[in-house]
Order: structure tokens, then C-alpha cells, then sequence
């Protein structure tokens, strides 16, 4: 089932892809004769401190997949983001979980998911905690300042 | 042909009236609807789920059979599925006819492309949509085996519908969800943390447990009901809890019995001070024992005898209950806040508990303050009966009063239940 659903998946994917030029700039495995490793490139969404960069996402599907969610992750040291762990790129996201996962979703619906996840950042279950702390308690300013700090400095790491 | 048409239903001629395209296209859709959402593929088995999401067979049992600890439930709408789900027959159907149909035409005509399918399906030569169809067809029939094998050997969603339980709540009983397999108490909560098991006797629940704002109404609705005569009863059993009812019933005899004794023996001499303080030397019982033994009786002793007890020993008595609430309060909130995390049932039954020792007593009094110190004479209490504890009086209950004080024992539990849920707030 998994593998006639990634096919299905991808040839959705290359068609629907063109719909979402705005918000993904790619979707597509890193070989096109493995459909289990795929890459994605995601905007940062308008009016928000990531608006005007680009973030990577690494997405393993395991060959439970579609019953068992996609594991997607960012780069390491390349988002800080309240609900991703900046040192591994971990996204705690409730639908990633095997618990909220649900087999209707597909890869283009779960990218979806995490960009929407940049605009409405979670302070209730952080895995950037000085994050989520400075977002708590309103400090527009810093928040955007530690995060253009974090963008920009990026290719040090 | 105006019978035709009118047998035929509007729908039917304004769809077969449309262009080519828009029929296509429509054709499409109808040929979407066949695809499951799990698979991407086409149900040559559709199973309807009780909200009426379609999904192939060997999907939607490989998906309940998938995560074992959680709770059945659609994919796409996530509705407790509580039943197993039936073959929806008529879909099945409509995938056959559209198959055969362009089965037919491929045999029939060399360039089938006209009013055959939609985008992957569109042949583009006679070979290869043969190999499709054939393709097509050995899936169908590997599907349907797979079905009928499993309805045969009673083994349809890998029986997880035959050996799951289902949290059941007996609202003319306790209120409390319990696993329908073994009758174990089901916690609300548990399904965060463990998955939907029963923790006693390890059977996969298959619909969620209701929530605990459930058995808040359940326990409102029976009142006294649960906590009878002041225990709680889910920590007694049955015969332990008649066995405390029969002591707290045999102490309140005895307790009458000696304040007649005391009427008597005290008649025209002193005032209530002097009985209560004899009282309290023949029962040396710490005032919030006392209370929370006595509840529902020591309010009524506000309404008999206590004539003597008024102004002094009154404005006494207020002091030292406004002393008493702030300290109830802030036990209340401490409490609140320890238990916080705990689940609500036993967070409730807590507070419950506690009403005579607390909630009860500073709710009560805030009330009677409120009158009290506008105007009160001796008879006050005797007029009003608002549940006022003269804090060291105990007079022996009147049976006449009886129905009475059934139901302001049951306004109370409602006041209390409102009151403690506006402290969890």
C-alpha cells in the first residue's frame, strides 16, 4: 500500500505543487528512485520575523507510512522557532504525533501544516524555551531581534 | 420523451445536457469519490464508517489494527467509531459500472478516449488500457478475497470490534465510565498518558472516555447520593459504608439523647453557653469533626432550642467564622492548586468532602453575615432557615423536619458544586 500511495502521492505533488508557489518553493524526494527521503523548501511566512527567508525541511517516510505520520525536521541550527529545537531542528507538532497523525493527511498537507506552524508559534509545549519565554510575555521587539539574530548568523554555523 | 425526463429526475437532464467538458469533468469527480483517502487508491471494498467516510477495506482495518493503544476513530473526521463499519454496496457498485462500462468501450471502439475516464485512467492506446483494466481487476478480486475470507472466518477488522470494550457510563447507577468487558473504573484522563486501555484488565477501549465535566453533571444530578451521610463512597465498600452509617446513626442517637439529658437537667439555670460547654465536655470532639460529621444536622440545631444563644455568643461566633473563612480559603485554594493537576472527579469529590469542614461552612456564613449584621433577634434562626451553625450548639433532630431537610441537603450540593467549580476557574 505504502509504495502505490507514494507514487499516487508524487505524481499529486508535481501537479499541485504550482497552487502553493507562494508558501513552498520545492517538494520533492532527494532521489527520484527513493520516494521514502524527500526535501522541502518552505517561505517564511509575511508578517512574521521569518518572512523574506527560506527553511529546509527533511522529510523520512517510514514504510508504515500512511498510517504512521512522516518524520519532518529542519535543519539543525537554522530555525529558531518556539516549537522547534533549534540544536536537532526537531518540530513538536500535535499532528507529527502517532497519537493526532492521521492517514488523510499526505506530504503536501503536512508541509502545509508547518508553515502554519511559523505563523502561530505554540508557547504552551516549546522546545525553544527563551523563545517561547520572550513570546509569553509580549517583548514584540527582542522576539523578532533574537530570531533576525539567529537568521542572519546562520551560515556560521 | 417528457415522461423520460421526468422519470428520469432533473438532475439527470440538466448533468446529461451539460458539454462534453463539463461531463468529463464531472465524470472525474465521480471517479474521485471511488478513490480511498488512506491508499489513494480505488475501494474495490469501501467500508462506511458510522460518520459515513468511505475508506478500501485493508485500510481501514490496517489502520485500527495500527495503533493499538488509542481509540478508534476516522481518519478524516476523527468521530469515535463505535461499530464496526458496514460495505457500502453502493459504492462498490458504481466502481464496477464505471469499470465495465469503459471496458466495454475500449472492446468496442479503437479510440475509446471520448466518454471514457478522467486524466490517468484516459487511454491513450488500446494495449496499454487493456493491461490497466486487467491490473484493475486482479486488485478488485484480491480485495474482495481478502474480505470475504476475513467475514468468513470472522476475523473482519482483525477482530478488534469482538475484543475491544467500550467505556460505558451507568447514569441510573454511579455516573463513573466503566470498561464494558471487565466493569473496571475507567479514568477520564487516562488516555493522555497510557492510551485507551483498560487498566484493569488490558482491553483496547474503543470509543474515548467522556469527560469528567460528564460525571460533575451526573454527580450533581445525584447528590448526597454519592457521598452518603458524609463518606465518600468510592473509597468504602458497600458493607464498610453501612457500617459507618450505622456508627455516625448510632452517635447521633446517643448525641441526642444526651442533650435532652441536658435540657432537662439545665432547665431555667444557664443559658446555652453553660449546656454547650457540658456538651462539649461529654463530647470532646474538635469543632471541624464535628461538623463534618454532623453536616447536615448541626444546621438544623440552628432552628430548635437555641433560643439563649444569640447576640454574645452569636457575634463570638461570627468572629471567629470570619477568621474561619480566611483560613478555609486559603486551605481551598491550596488545595485547588495541589490537586490541580489530579483528575477532576477526585478533585471534586475532594472538595465535596470538605464542604463541611470548609466551602460549605464560609459559603454559608458569608450569607448569614451578610443578614446578620443588619438586624437579628433571638428568633432569627428559628424563622430562617438558612443553614446557620451556631458553631457549639447540637439539638436533637426533629423527625417532622424530615422531608424538609431532604431537599435543602440537595440545594446545598448544588450550591456547593457551583461554588467550587467557579474556585477551579
Amino acid at each position: 500500500m505504502s509504495e502505490r500511495r507514494l507514487l499516487k502521492e508524487y505524481q499529486v505533488v508535481k501537479k499541485e505543487l504550482g497552487n502553493h508557489k507562494n508558501i513552498i518553493s520545492s517538494l520533492e524526494p532527494i532521489d527520484s528512485d527513493d520516494l521514502t527521503n524527500w526535501t522541502a523548501t518552505i517561505l517564511g511566512p509575511p508578517n512574521t520575523p521569518y518572512h523574506g527567508h527560506s527553511f529546509d525541511l527533511r522529510i523520512h517516510l517510514t514504510p508504515e507510512y500512511p498510517l504512521k505520520p512522516p518524520q519532518v525536521t529542519f535543519s539543525a541550527y537554522k530555525m529558531p522557532h518556539c516549537n522547534i529545537e533549534f540544536k536537532t531542528g526537531k518540530i513538536c507538532l500535535n499532528i507529527l504525533d502517532n497519537a493526532n497523525w492521521s492517514p488523510v493527511w499526505n506530504l503536501l498537507t503536512v508541509v502545509l501544516a508547518i508553515y502554519q506552524l511559523l505563523s502561530d508559534p505554540v508557547t504552551d509545549s516549546p522546545l525553544n524555551i527563551d523563545l517561547s519565554n520572550i513570546l509569553k510575555i509580549k517583548d514584540t521587539s527582542a522576539y523578532y531581534g533574537l530570531i533576525e539574530y539567529y537568521l542572519n548568523n546562520k551560515s556560521d554555523k | 420523451m417528457i415522461t423520460i425526463d421526468k422519470m428520469n429526475g432533473l438532475l439527470h437532464v440538466s448533468v446529461l445536457s451539460q458539454s462534453k467538458k463539463t461531463k468529463n469533468k464531472l465524470l472525474g469527480k465521480v471517479l474521485d469519490s471511488t478513490l480511498c483517502s488512506i491508499c489513494h487508491d480505488y475501494m474495490y471494498v469501501p467500508m462506511m464508517v458510522a460518520c459515513g467516510h468511505n475508506y478500501c477495506y485493508s485500510c481501514l482495518s490496517s489502520w485500527f489494527t495500527s495503533n493499538e493503544t488509542q481509540e478508534l476513530s476516522c481518519p478524516q473526521c476523527r468521530a469515535n467509531v463505535t461499530t464496526a463499519p458496514a460495505l457500502n454496496t453502493t459504492l462498490q457498485q458504481l466502481l464496477e459500472t464505471l469499470a465495465e462500462v469503459s471496458l466495454d468501450d475500449t472492446k468496442k471502439e479503437k479510440e475509446g478516449e471520448d466518454v471514457n475516464k478522467d486524466g490517468s485512467e484516459n487511454n491513450d492506446d488500446d494495449e496499454k488500457s487493456k493491461i490497466d483494466m486487467n491490473t484493475f481487476y486482479s486488485s478488485m478480486e484480491e480485495s474482495k478475497n481478502e474480505y470475504n475470507m476475513d467475514k468468513r472466518n470472522e476475523n473482519l477488522f482483525g477482530k478488534v470490534f469482538i475484543n475491544s470494550a467500550m467505556a460505558v457510563i451507568d447514569e441510573d447507577d454511579d455516573g463513573i465510565a466503566r470498561c464494558s468487558n471487565c466493569h473496571w473504573e475507567l479514568d477520564p484522563d487516562f488516555d493522555e498518558t497510557d492510551g485507551n486501555v483498560c487498566p484493569h484488565c488490558s482491553t483496547r477501549i474503543r470509543n474515548r472516555v467522556p469527560e469528567s465535566g460528564y460525571s460533575r453533571t451526573t454527580s450533581d444530578a445525584i447528590g448526597g447520593g454519592q457521598r452518603r451521610g458524609g463518606f465518600d463512597s468510592d473509597e468504602y465498600s458497600e458493607g464498610e459504608l453501612e457500617e459507618l452509617e450505622q456508627d455516625l446513626q448510632r452517635y447521633h442517637e446517643a448525641s441526642e439523647q444526651s442533650i435532652r439529658e441536658l435540657d432537662t437537667d439545665n432547665e431555667g439555670e444557664e443559658g446555652s453557653g453553660g449546656m454547650s460547654a457540658e456538651f462539649d465536655r461529654r463530647f470532646p470532639i474538635p469543632r471541624q469533626g464535628r461538623n463534618f460529621l454532623h453536616d447536615d444536622e448541626a444546621e438544623e440545631s440552628s432552628n430548635n432550642g437555641d433560643d439563649d444563644d444569640d447576640d454574645d455568643d452569636g457575634d463570638e461566633a461570627i468572629r471567629q467564622r470570619r477568621r474561619h473563612i480566611d483560613m478555609n480559603q486559603e486551605v481551598e485554594s491550596d488545595l485547588d492548586s495541589f490537586i490541580a493537576d489530579d483528575d477532576d472527579e477526585e478533585q471534586e469529590l475532594d472538595v465535596e468532602e470538605l464542604d463541611g469542614l470548609s466551602d460549605n461552612d464560609s459559603k454559608r456564613n458569608r450569607m448569614v453575615l451578610q443578614e446578620s449584621e443588619s438586624e437579628r433577634d433571638s428568633d432569627y434562626y428559628e424563622h430562617n432557615d438558612d443553614g446557620y451553625v451556631s458553631g457549639d450548639s447540637l439539638v436533637d433532630d426533629q423527625p417532622d423536619q424530615e422531608p424538609q431537610q431532604q431537599n435543602k441537603r440537595q440545594r446545598r450540593y448544588k450550591v456547593i458544586l457551583q461554588g467550587s467549580d467557579e474556585d477551579e476557574d
